[in-house]
């Protein structure tokens, strides 16, 4: 079992129908996991009282439910525009090309994370980051070092 | 003009923590709504403030509330906190800075329009705002704030915290309404609409991260104080986001009303160096843009609209002269391609037409015809031809980027590319 019968009663007690426990559950199934896989759609299917096809169409819709366990170290890098005119895709197409990306690291892209005022923007993992610099966001992809701490800008931050 | 109404505190106090949060005068509004005033009269002085919703379409809160059904259903409010529109980063500032804001201005909007279920839709990539979130909702209810039987009233209130999971169209109402109830976030065909038939087919409220905060504030000083601020037609302030090529990038909360040019010059600090204002996409990548001689529009609704664009949810992306108006329009359009959910053709097909067309002329493998199909192609896509307005917003932009800078598009069409965005980060 990929989830647990207690704590998936409990999230689907919560809504006034058990099919607003899909999200909820396929979210706790990565994070017990890395990824959804073909058993947790089974039982999340089960659990929230819905076809197994619909479970996956719904994993597939959404960009953040993967169906591969990622590296440990996973870098998503803001392309929308704000991150875009601060030179995402430049940044993006450099860090690819460092020893290690794809098998040590992974470094991929999202749409606007809200946090333009930090571009270049990016997720590490689950921690916001920004403004990333290549020396940077290389030290994170590195060793989970560097800028961890988003460095603050002007106004009421985010 | 600056005024701290949702933002007082923020910077300079713990507000996620409850007992900050209450020794600065939160939850009064609560408890003054819970125990002295009736569902009504509460609903009374939002009507009365004409809150205009924060989201972007400005339409007034207490009216929306006024849709509901009498007719014995259960009622929920769902709080719209998908905030993705690129540009737009106030929600989340509000959400992780002062969370016990939004739960205060949800217990009170869901006891003026008699709600005991509420859903707060948080997008996926807020894991903290998540976490801080639920954290708060921990601590209300602790303290008898919300659940059973609030503050010892008849009243109880159920909230949840329900993540999205990486997608943009769940920013509109009726594709966020799909999320919850656990589906592909596939925008709805309304009528009805969600005041009628909303989450489960019941009668539901669906508003923003910001109109709801502005709640607990109406509750504590009336009505008739938040109809007095700002704007006549459009009271209250707004938390602008401002993005770019600007000095001072950051959410500043200002009187509704405000010219523009204060917010672009004054709080962001102007343009950077040695560079002059080329265009502001004033609500974000959706947006028509402002060239430097609407600089003195005024910040609210109805003036925004007058000067050819809007205030949406006022996520400001500023442009100096350095900026390729073709290669923003590619940017933006690489992004509703993406975000298309697909169920409308007009969308699903036309982004990616579009972004065709933009990559060629960004790569100088353009025709002379292409900015004929471009304009073509706007109002194929745009102008109500799907069910959600993400296919307008897909060319909004652009339309006007067509009309403002022309020469640019003919320019790329004619093989003169450029190259204007860094190719590196600074170190």
């Amino acid at each position: 079992m990929v989830l647990h019968p207690q704590e998936t009663a409990e999230i689907v007690a919560r809504y006034p129908l058990r099919r607003s426990a899909v999200l909820p559950l396929l979210w706790r199934a990565q994070e017990r996991i890395g990824y959804v896989s073909d058993a947790a759609i089974g039982e999340v299917a089960a659990a929230a009282g819905v076809p197994a096809s619909e479970v996956s169409s719904v994993v597939t819709f959404y960009t953040m439910f993967r169906r591969f366990a990622p590296p440990a170290r996973r870098l998503q890098v803001c392309r929308s525009l704000a991150c875009a005119m601060a030179g995402a895709d430049a940044l993006v197409a450099r860090l690819r090309s460092l020893p290690g990306c794809g098998s040590e690291f992974a470094v991929e892209t999202v749409e606007c994370l809200a946090a333009c005022d930090r571009a270049v923007a990016g997720l590490y993992n689950e921690g916001l980051v920004g403004p990333l610099s290549m020396a940077g966001a290389a030290s994170l992809l590195r060793d989970g070092g560097g800028v961890a701490a988003p460095v603050q800008t002007g106004g009421e931050r985010g | 003009m600056i005024m701290r109404l949702l933002t007082d505190g923020i910077g300079e106090a713990d507000l996620a923590d409850i007992g900050v949060y209450r020794a600065r005068g939160g939850y009064r509004a609560a408890e003054k709504a819970v125990k002295t005033m009736t569902p009504a009269e509460v609903s009374a002085e939002v009507v009365a403030a004409n809150l205009r919703g924060r989201g972007g379409a400005g339409f007034p809160a207490g009216r929306k509330w006024s849709f509901l059904p009498n007719d014995g259903r259960a009622r929920y409010l769902c709080v719209n906190g998908d905030e993705s529109e690129p540009g737009s980063y106030s929600n989340r500032m509000l959400i992780e800075k002062s969370p016990h804001l939004l739960v205060e201005g949800v217990i009170c909007s869901c006891y003026a329009f008699g709600c005991n279920f509420a859903v707060i839709y948080l997008r996926g990539e807020f894991y903290e705002g998540a976490r801080i979130l639920e954290k708060a909702l921990a601590e209300a209810a602790a303290a008898g704030l919300v659940g059973e039987h609030i503050l010892g009233s008849e009243y109880s209130l159920k909230v949840l915290v329900h993540r999205g999971a990486g997608a943009y169209i769940c920013g509109e109402e009726s594709a966020l309404l799909e999320s919850i109830e656990g589906k592909r976030g596939h925008p709805r065909v309304r009528p009805p609409f969600p005041a009628v038939a909303g989450l489960y087919g019941m009668p539901t409220v669906v508003n923003n991260v910001e109109t709801i905060c502005n709640v607990p504030g109406i509750v504590n000083n009336g009505g008739a104080w938040f109809a007095g601020i700002g704007s006549p037609k459009s009271p209250g302030t707004k938390v602008c986001s401002v993005s770019g090529h600007v000095r001072r990038p950051g959410n500043y909360e200002l009187v509704m009303g405000t010219p523009l040019r204060e917010l672009i010059e004054e709080h962001a600090g102007g343009i950077r160096d040695g560079h002059q204002l080329k265009m502001i996409l004033p609500a974000g990548a959706s947006s028509a843009a402002m060239t430097p001689d609407k600089l003195d529009t005024l910040l609210d609704f109805d003036a925004m609209a007058a000067a050819g664009s809007m205030l949406g949810s006022a996520g400001m992306i500023v442009c100096d002269e350095t900026t390729c108006a073709v290669q923003v329009a590619l940017i933006g359009e690489r992004f509703y391609a993406h975000e298309s959910c697909g169920k409308c053709t007009p969308c699903r097909e036309g982004t990616k037409w579009v972004e065709k067309v933009l990559v060629r002329l960004e790569a100088g493998e353009g025709r002379i015809q292409d900015v004929d199909l471009l304009k073509s192609l706007v109002g194929q896509i745009g102008g109500g031809k799907c069910l959600c307005p993400l296919g307008d917003f897909a060319v909004t932009y652009l339309g006007s980027a067509l009309r403002l800078f022309e020469d640019e598009f003919i320019a790329h069409a004619q093989g003169h590319t450029c190259s204007r965005i860094p190719e590196v980060v600074s170190a």
